[in-house]
Formats: C-alpha cells, structure tokens, sequence
C-alpha cells in the first residue's frame, strides 16, 4: 500500500511537466521503450533498476531531441525509438524465454509481486523526485512554459532536460511492477489533467496532482484486491473516473461562471 | 506621438563590430556595423528573415557568430555583466498554461533566486512595485489567457523589468494589438526609457510605431539605413529593405509610408 501510494505520487507529480510540455505520448512511448531494457538487463544479467533505467535514460534522451527536430517530425521519430525498443523486449522474450519478472506483471502491473528491493527503489526515486520538483522549482517552471526564453534568464536548460528525463526514467522503471508498461502512461497523465481541470494555478497544480495521484494509487490498489483485477487497472479505472467527476465539475463551474458574468454586463 | 531619446544618452553600451553570423551555417546577419548608447531607444525594421530576430538573439549571446565581434559593456564575452530583460514575441506563448500574473512577473527574479519555490521579501517588495507601475496590481491572481492583449504584453513586460535591466530587449512589442493597447504600451516603453532603460525592439508597423521613435535601424541582413526616421524613411532605402515601391509624405514634421499596392 505504501509502494502504491508513493508511485501515485510520484507519477502525479512527474505528469504536471508532462502534460504541460505537450509530452503525454512520451511517457506512453518511453514506458515501452523501458520494457525492452528491462528485458535485455534480465538476458545480460544486469541488476533491473541499473539495466532499466540507463536504457530508459537514453530512451528519454533521445525522445527529447526528437521533439526537438522539425525534418522528421516528433511523433514518428518517438514511434519509431520507442516502438522498436518495446519489439526488441518482446523479441528476446520469444526467443530465449529468460524474463525472470513476471510478463504479465511486467505489462499490467502486479502490487502483490513488489519486493523489498522494489519498495527502496520506489521510496528513493519518490524523495528524489519531490526534492528536484522542489529545489528546482523555479527553473523547472520556467523551461516548461517558455524554453526558448528560460535561457536567456539564465536557467540552463539542457541541465534541466537531462536531469528531467533521468527522473522520468527513473519514476517509469519503479512504476513498473505496480502500474504495468502499457498503463504508466495513464496514469501519469490522468491526475495531472485533472488537477489542471481543478486550477489555473501552477503551483497548486502540481499539490492538486501529487495528492491526486497518491490517492488513486492507495485506492486503486484496495479495488484491485476486492475485485481481485490487475493493479494497474484499477489505478487507471479510479483515475478516469476522476478525470470524468473533475470534467463535469469544470464544465459546470465554467457555464456557472458564464451566467454570472453576463447578469453583471446587463 | 513622438518619442524622444532619454536625455541621459551616453558610452556604448552594444556595439556590432563587422558582425556576420546566423544559425546553420545560414549568413542571417551580413557584416553589421551598429552601436547602440547607453539611453537609447532603437527601433529596427525590416522584412520577415531579415535578421531582426537574429539581431536581438546576438546580443542576448546565442547565434553563431562566423566573422566580427560584438562588445557588450565593454567586453567580448558573455561575462559583460549587463542586465537584460527579455520580451519574446507573444504568437508562440501557450496562453493555456495554468500560470497567474504574479507567477510569471516573479519569473524575473530567477538570475537572484535559483532555488525553492519561494522568493525573498525584497524581491516580493520588487514584483508589487512592477505590477503597480504597469497597472496590474488587480489581475495579479488572474490567469494569462483571462487577460487582455494589453495586459499580457504588460505582464511579460513586467517579468522582464523585475529584475531593473539595463537594456529591455523585445521582440514585436505591438504586434496584433489595438490602436489603443500599441499607444499604451509604446507610452510604457518611452516613460521607462526616460527612467533611463535603454531600449532595443523590432517592429514590423512603419507608420504607428518606427516612425514615432528617435532612432530606426533598417535592415535586409545587413544595415541598408540606421537614423531618425525623419531622415531615413525614404523611397530608396525601404524599396532596398522591402523591394516594394513606397511613397513617403510629411506630415506635421513626421514621415509617414504609404504603400503602392
């Protein structure tokens, strides 16, 4: 349960610069490309969260200056690093049938499966993700509304890029075990959106989606116990009922806020 | 109106040694000999990949620069020690982003304070002291996409100032907006450059803007003409910075431009 709560947290906190940046298909891409390095570390017999998350690193940082080249355009440069790399797992994992973690585990999430290891790993990668967020907050905040310009304010932004991306792989390679590869994304995603349905205030933006996504993770996971489903299911189910309760939410506060404005000019 | 030079002009402040350079390899800027004074207020024309931009990125120290040097302050390097405040253009600004008018003026506070999300009490004292020069004092917890043309641009105006630069470098200030918002921040623009900043912006509106400014730089990536407008708005020099035929006229001691379509 607290391995579940920390990785809603951190994945609600890690979502804010994700949706913000125009980012959502790369957290979905680079959690396959990561499942291809989980499976080569486990052929090579490299610890997983080593083997993982250099593999993710790169991953990340190539995704990173893809977005950033215009001549091929970034959704097919992310498909193609991702897409292959995710393939290459799946390939290995066909011929030489060595993936010591569960597969479907692995693909959907399994909370019952996690370690100690796995737990240290999550509360390491959680507290220093909130430190980064936190210590570099001003710089963060600037290089994700305005890249061009942060540079010329002093902020280094290749700096912030890398040690951003080494977090998202980071976050991605922990999350793992509980969330499972093809639902990361969602729920990265999902609370981030919400709270941005909720506010127009970054700050609170970012404290909206943590407690968000730290409360789907500890939820989800009592769901995925008495309904007895896949862990990362029932955090992505829970999520996107949030998401539709935060939308109809926003919808009304807006149509509400409409009227009393139109009353005032008459 | 006529916007004159702050009084207080003095030293070089920028000066453009036969600089060429340009992004890619590309000559964006050709042999530009150009300096700017301390106090000034410059404005510069041109047609769109004339290299105003890429003027303004050099001085902000990131184009390649093949041939020439540009001393800024009284050095080569980026080190000159020189505060500048930076306006972009506003077309590429993602007005959805959830952030308030007080979260982007503190923005320009981040040369002093790196770290942590807060910010000190002198620096606070220097955000509430720029909202109220430029009029945003009410719309600080207001987010940008409620704000009008005129109270984004002043917004990001204030991020710039926050800091007190030396040099407000922007990039467009009037484009897409109103008579009325262009004369209300042209007047922002020339009561800072009387409180001494001196000030180095592009433009694309001849008539409503350059022609109201004390000095204009024309350029077609390289200078074709640099002056107050009153000298240097002549047929020749836009049809060699536009290949396009003008007429000029004067009126009431100004030039104005009128197009020949």
């Amino acid at each position: 349960m607290i391995c579940a709560l920390l990785v809603g947290m951190l994945c609600g906190v890690i979502g804010v610069y994700i949706v913000l940046r125009g980012m959502s298909y790369i957290g979905h891409g680079l959690s396959h490309a990561i499942f291809g390095g989980a499976v080569v570390s486990s052929l090579m017999s490299i610890n997983f969260f080593i083997g993982a998350s250099v593999w993710g690193f790169i991953s990340a940082l190539l995704i990173n200056l893809a977005t950033k080249k215009q001549t091929i355009g970034a959704d097919a440069a992310i498909g193609i690093i991702t897409t292959a790399s995710f393939a290459l797992g799946i390939a290995i994992i066909s011929r030489f049938k060595t993936f010591t973690r569960g597969f479907d585990a692995a693909l959907f999430g399994n909370v019952l499966g996690i370690t100690n290891a796995d737990l240290i790993a999550v509360i390491f990668v959680t507290l220093s993700a909130l430190t980064i967020v936190l210590v570099f907050y001003k710089q963060l905040l600037f290089a994700t509304f305005d890249y061009e310009v942060a540079k010329y304010y002093g902020v280094p932004v290749l700096w912030i890029d890398v040690m951003f991306s080494m977090t998202l792989a980071a976050t991605i390679v922990v999350s793992m075990q509980v969330l499972g590869v093809t639902l990361i994304a969602a729920a990265v995603v999902i609370p981030a959106v919400v709270s941005r349905l909720l506010t127009n205030n970054f700050l609170y933006m970012l404290i909206y989606s943590t407690i968000i996504g730290g409360l789907c993770g500890l939820f989800g996971i009592y769901l995925s116990y008495y309904l007895d489903i896949a862990s990362g299911a029932s955090v992505v189910l829970l999520s996107s009922l949030l998401f539709l309760v935060a939308l109809l939410y926003s919808t009304y506060r807006d149509k509400i806020s409409r009227t009393i404005t139109i009353k005032k000019t008459k | 109106m006529l916007y004159h030079n702050s009084t207080k002009i003095s030293d070089d402040l920028i000066k453009f040694d036969h600089v060429s350079g340009g992004y890619n390899g590309e000559l964006t800027l050709n042999n530009i000999d150009l300096i700017i004074h301390r106090g000034e207020f410059v404005g510069m024309l041109g047609p769109s990949g004339s290299g105003k931009t890429t003027l303004l990125k050099s001085v902000l120290g990131d184009i390649r620069i093949y041939n020439g040097t540009i001393i800024i302050n009284g050095t080569n390097n980026n080190n000159h020690g020189l505060n500048i405040g930076y306006v972009p253009q506003l077309e590429t600004i993602d007005w959805n982003f959830p952030i308030t008018v007080r979260q982007l003026i503190g923005m320009g506070v981040i040369r002093t304070s790196k770290y942590f999300p807060w910010i000190n009490k002198e620096q606070k004292l220097a955000v509430d002291a720029v909202s109220n020069r430029l009029g945003l004092e009410d719309l600080m917890n207001r987010q940008i996409r409620e704000l009008s043309g005129g109270q984004q641009q002043r917004t990001f105006l204030g991020r710039a100032l926050v800091s007190n630069p030396d040099i407000l470098i922007l990039d467009e200030p009037t484009s897409g907006v109103d008579i009325r918002t262009k004369e209300e921040i042209m007047g922002i623009l020339n009561s800072l450059n009387h409180q001494g900043v001196t000030i180095l912006m592009t433009t694309h509106e001849i008539n409503s803007v350059a022609s109201q400014l004390p000095r204009v730089i024309c350029l077609k990536n390289s200078i074709i003409a640099d002056g107050p407008p009153k000298e240097i708005f002549t047929e020749d020099n836009f049809y060699a910075t536009y290949g396009a035929a003008v007429k000029t006229i004067d009126h009431e001691g100004n030039k104005f431009v009128i197009e020949m379509l």
